[in-house]
């Protein structure tokens, strides 16, 4: 060969180094093929940069096994300088000895493998004197199959430089599987790993388990085969409506919901005759009609209506559910109750001189009662002037009352269109469901020509009921005795048959019949109050409060949740951690807030910069609510009833909200 | 609590001997024991016992003996619904069959009596030992917030309230010509209500028994209380009628209990109880934070500047801060209390187990109402 430069042949070790070097050009580029992970990838990363960078002398001073491992590495690799004085000498040394793959260099592989099982272990750094033993031993196993001239060449190298004990084979037998053992710490972190991951597999488990549904959640097929389509219309033609009729205490809320019970023959005359009797041989004869609600000897005694009580009753042109509430203050929670099942409020106010205004004035129920049922979502309101014959059916009186009410609604959010007032004497009966007719009736309410209240409900405008979202209902009453479900279908349809779930138990059942209006019937239609009899449930699991929907609808059941809260006027400041009573339509729950998030202007809606660290009167503020326990909510933008909650503390209304986000 | 013997040294070291007497006792020591304090007590060790032969392999006999330790304390831990409090800490001493310097966990007991070796005794520490001694000031009330279906039965102590009973019942609602089975259930729950009163709380031991519902309940359940007394024929519960007061809350959970307790009928019962005296202040607090007059603020900084204004009227402060395990906190807020005592005001230390003094830790735990407004309090130094 001659080179290019010069044109002077070449020595054979000249010729053998260039080789070499080109070997080596070439293997810098592709890097060979790893046949194990080992010490070598470790160490050549490493250290094989400082290998070559530093000056030879000062790789004679470091460890045997450096020296070693590097040696192999040099080897294996890239044929780089070996760490020894004698470099040049190596070279002269077959090529193919020092190939990669080379089958003869596998027990040096192995070895190599022990020694990085060792090094990879903390322990190895305080034991380095058996890691050098290690070392040695490497090299002896390797010695055997090296060429002759090579052999020589290390024992001269080893001479000089390391020290191999030859002599105690026992020992290093002993080394050796001793080395081939996991460590005693490795033992202790490897059985401290496994323990970890046998308890997330059971984790795991125990997860599975509980997603796992005992029933099965396929939507079942109703029972019957009705052309739904056929019913909804036929409902449309004659919708159920439901209202609830609040007011101050005393206004006369019961007595105007047993005449109108009464006169649409829902009472018969002959029950009502005997409760008037009892009315008046307990001496109080003006109670019979509110009697007809009021049932519990508690109620009677004390004259107070005390839970809601509703019913139904239908005049030729539409079916009612009558929702009759509370109106003292201490009953505010029933009261609640029967809003949330309403679509319509009807105020009853006491006309009489002073009754009004002592009933409308900061400690009466008119207003609280109001405010309630415009944040619980009723938009239509119909006042009825009561008790119009304790004031002789005056006009300047009724004109007086409807001034003074009429801004009030306003202020509370009630559009013009959806305020109506009507005078009428729940006790004798006028301008409830009978039109004026003998001609003193005629003379007393000669100045007004509206409708009557009958008249005024009938005429409402119809509500336009969610028939195609899912199924949900929340449960008002239980009948234990017959496993019945009571409440008001918030959306959608149900059908006996279909399968339901319950929230937050979980709970699944086939819906075996279902009660509209107290007869039997084969389809239940979002707003129409509904008995449900549900197959196969767990009732301690259950509580009135909770919803039912159908199966492939799950509603949430959660313990905190984002809100949009608008306060009213407090006397004391909400700070973070009071606690309040939250009620979400039937149900009530002790909350408090658990992160004041932002504070948006009153008037235009937007975010202040300020994070205050409490709330006070009137404001409206983003807020993190925690609950006692899991409650089923919605949101408000899927579902508004579901959605939407008030607060009270201490007896009074202090708030309104909807859930935002979970 | 009963004080066996004191010795103070003049650099307020010094050792206090006492037995705790009931679980409020525990409470205050709960309150006063703090890192680093040493605890002399006897108490129960379990001692490897090592017999010669013990090195063949035949177990190591464990003997439960009764040693006693001196321990320097690391934790304190109190539960008081389990009535138990446990130390744990080091032995600084070393007995025959304890080394030093191990661990150990001892159960303060209601019998037996312990010393405590505290390096400083500051006022709140000797305060809290004091008061504790004194039985007089002692009073335990015993309330049932109700409403249809819920009830709370709760003990009120000078330094905590317990829940002792939840009863939850559901019941049916009213039907129009059919209310048996509301009616029914109502009844029920009222005895199951009654029944548990009377199991519950110590009647002959209670200051005064507050029942408090929204509407009736409250009232019906009192005469359910007697109507079970006079058929069961139990005299003592009969003999207690005049402790039982009804009274008005708006609702049957929990929180009515602090509406209750700001009533004025049952202020002037419980007149000269601590706890009933600390929710009028606070409920004085949250009236003016609310009116926003500039003198109701709370915070450390805040509180710490108006004393040094020397503004304050009253110091609302909770015994959580006083147990921070930080000495140099502990030492700054009795500073604190020391101002305001000095320059006229007053501190109310609320105890961290009754509702109000919860409310208060809500809210940092530190507050104070001023005699005369500022409304600057909450503005940094750096921007004037």
């Amino acid at each position: 060969m001659i080179d290019k430069k010069d044109g002077k042949p070449l020595s054979k070790i000249a010729l053998l180094a260039k080789a070499r070097a080109e070997k080596r050009a070439q293997e810098s580029q592709t890097t060979p093929v790893k046949t194990s992970v080992s010490i070598l990838d470790k160490l050549k990363s490493k250290k094989n940069d400082q290998l070559e960078n530093k000056p030879i002398e000062k790789r004679k001073q470091t460890s045997k096994l450096y020296n070693l491992a590097a040696f192999k590495s040099s080897k294996l690799k890239t044929f780089e300088p070996a760490p020894f004085k004698e470099e040049s000498k190596l070279e002269t040394i077959p090529k193919e000895v020092f190939v990669p793959k080379e089958p003869q260099l596998e027990p040096t592989l192995t070895l190599i493998d022990i020694s990085f099982n060792t090094s990879s272990t903390s322990s190895s750094k305080y034991r380095p004197s058996s890691i050098s033993k290690a070392s040695s031993i490497l090299v002896n196993h390797s010695r055997s199959e090296l060429p002759e001239s090579y052999k020589r060449k290390l024992e001269e190298h080893h001479l000089n430089t390391i020290y191999f004990p030859y002599t105690n084979t026992q020992l290093v037998k002993k080394l050796k599987t001793n080395f081939n053992k996991p460590s005693p710490d490795d033992i202790v972190i490897d059985a401290q790993k496994s323990a970890f991951e046998i308890e997330k597999k059971t984790e795991k488990v125990i997860e599975k388990v509980q997603k796992l549904k005992i029933t099965s959640k396929t939507p079942t097929k109703p029972k019957f085969k009705i052309d739904v389509d056929a019913e909804l219309t036929k409902r449309k033609a004659k919708p159920n409506t439901s209202f609830v009729v609040i007011g101050h205490v005393d206004a006369g809320k019961s007595t105007l919901t047993g005449r109108l019970l009464l006169e649409s023959n829902v009472v018969d005359k002959n029950t009502y005759t005997k409760l008037k009797r009892e009315a008046e041989k307990s001496g109080k004869g003006s109670f019979s009609l509110a009697w007809v609600m009021d049932q519990t000897p508690e109620e009677r005694d004390r004259g107070v209506t005390i839970d809601i009580n509703s019913s139904q009753f239908e005049t030729p042109n539409a079916n009612f559910t009558i929702v009759d509430a509370p109106g003292h203050k201490d009953f505010v929670p029933n009261m609640i109750t029967g809003v949330s099942q309403a679509d319509i409020a009807v105020l009853v106010v006491d006309a009489s001189i002073n009754a009004f205004e002592s009933g409308f004035n900061l400690d009466g129920q008119t207003k609280e009662h109001t405010i309630l049922a415009k944040s619980l979502g009723i938009n239509k309101i119909i006042v009825a002037v009561n008790k119009m014959d304790n004031v002789d059916w005056e006009e300047t009186r009724f004109e007086e009352i409807k001034l003074q009410l009429y801004e009030f609604l306003k202020f509370t959010g009630f559009k013009q269109s959806e305020i109506q007032f009507i005078p009428i004497s729940g006790l004798s009966g006028l301008n409830v469901v009978k039109i004026p007719e003998s001609d003193t009736d005629k003379r007393k309410l000669k100045w007004y020509s509206g409708s009557t209240l009958l008249q005024a409900l009938e005429s409402a405008d119809k509500f336009e009921r969610n028939t195609s979202l899912p199924f949900v209902l929340s449960i008002n009453d239980i009948e234990s005795s017959s496993l019945e479900f009571i409440g008001r279908i918030e959306t959608g349809i149900i059908q006996p048959g279909e399968t339901v779930i319950f929230s937050p138990s979980n709970q699944i059942g086939i819906v075996d019949s279902l009660t509209v209006n107290n007869q039997k019937a084969q389809i239940g239609i979002a707003g129409d109050s509904i008995s449900l009899k549900v197959k196969d449930i767990e009732l301690d699991e259950i509580q009135i409060g909770d919803v039912i929907s159908i199966v492939n609808h799950n509603v949430p059941s959660v313990k905190s949740f984002k809100s949009k809260l608008l306060l009213f006027d407090l006397n004391r400041p909400i700070l973070l951690g009071t606690e309040f009573m939250l009620f979400r339509g039937n149900v009530q729950q002790p909350a408090k807030i658990s992160n004041i998030i932002s504070l948006f202007d009153k008037i235009t809606g937007e975010k202040l910069n300020k994070k205050p660290k409490h709330l006070s009167s009137k404001q409206s503020a983003l807020v993190e609510i925690q609950l006692q326990r899991e409650l089923p909510l919605e949101l408000f933008k899927d579902n508004q009833s579901l959605g939407r909650f008030v607060l009270r503390k201490d007896g009074f209304t202090i708030g309104a909200g909807v859930v935002e986000e979970f | 609590m009963k004080l066996i013997a004191n010795h103070f040294e003049k650099d307020t070291s010094g050792s206090v001997t006492l037995v705790a007497e009931d679980k409020e006792d525990l409470f205050t020591l709960y309150n006063l024991i703090q890192k680093g304090d040493e605890i002399d007590i006897k108490t129960m060790r379990n001692i490897k016992k090592n017999s010669k032969d013990s090195a063949k392999g035949s177990k190591a006999k464990i003997e439960k003996k009764l040693v006693r330790l001196r321990i320097s304390i690391e934790d304190v831990e109190f539960i008081p619904q389990d009535e138990s409090m446990r130390i744990r800490g080091k032995t600084t001493s070393a007995t025959e069959d304890v080394p030093l310097g191990t661990y150990h966990t001892a159960e303060i007991d209601l019998v037996h009596p312990f010393s405590i070796y505290k390096d400083e005794w500051d006022e709140i520490a000797i305060q809290l030992v004091h008061s504790s001694c004194n039985i007089e000031s002692k009073a335990e009330i015993g309330a049932v917030v109700l409403q249809e279906g819920v009830a709370h039965i709760c003990l009120i102590t000078e330094n905590m309230t317990v829940l002792k009973t939840k009863i939850e019942r559901s019941i049916p609602r009213k039907k129009r010509g059919d209310s048996s089975s509301h009616d029914k259930s109502l009844d029920r729950f009222l005895t199951v209500t009654a029944e548990t009163l009377i199991r519950d709380l110590n009647l002959e031991k209670l200051k005064a028994v507050i029942l408090a519902s929204p509407g009736f309940v409250a009232k019906n359940l009192f005469e359910k209380v007697f109507q079970i007394a006079t058929t069961t024929n139990n005299k003592v519960v009969q003999q207690q009628k005049s402790k039982f007061l009804v009274t008005h809350s708006s609702t049957g959970y929990l929180q009515g209990l602090d509406e209750v307790l700001k009533n004025e009928e049952i202020q002037k019962k419980l007149s000269d109880t601590k706890f009933a005296k600390d929710v009028v202040i606070l409920d004085e607090f949250f009236k003016r934070l609310n009116d926003d007059d500039g003198k109701a603020w709370y915070g450390p900084s805040e509180s710490g500047k108006a004393v040094d204004l020397g503004a304050v009227k009253n110091l609302l402060i909770t015994d959580t801060l006083f147990r921070s395990d930080d000495i140099g906190q502990r030492k700054k807020y009795i500073e604190l209390t020391d101002i305001v005592k000095g320059s006229g005001g007053e501190v109310n230390i609320f105890s961290s187990l009754h509702d109000s003094g919860k409310q208060l830790d809500q809210i940092t735990g530190i507050a104070v109402i001023l005699n005369y407004p500022v409304y600057d309090l909450d503005e940094d130094d750096s921007e004037k």
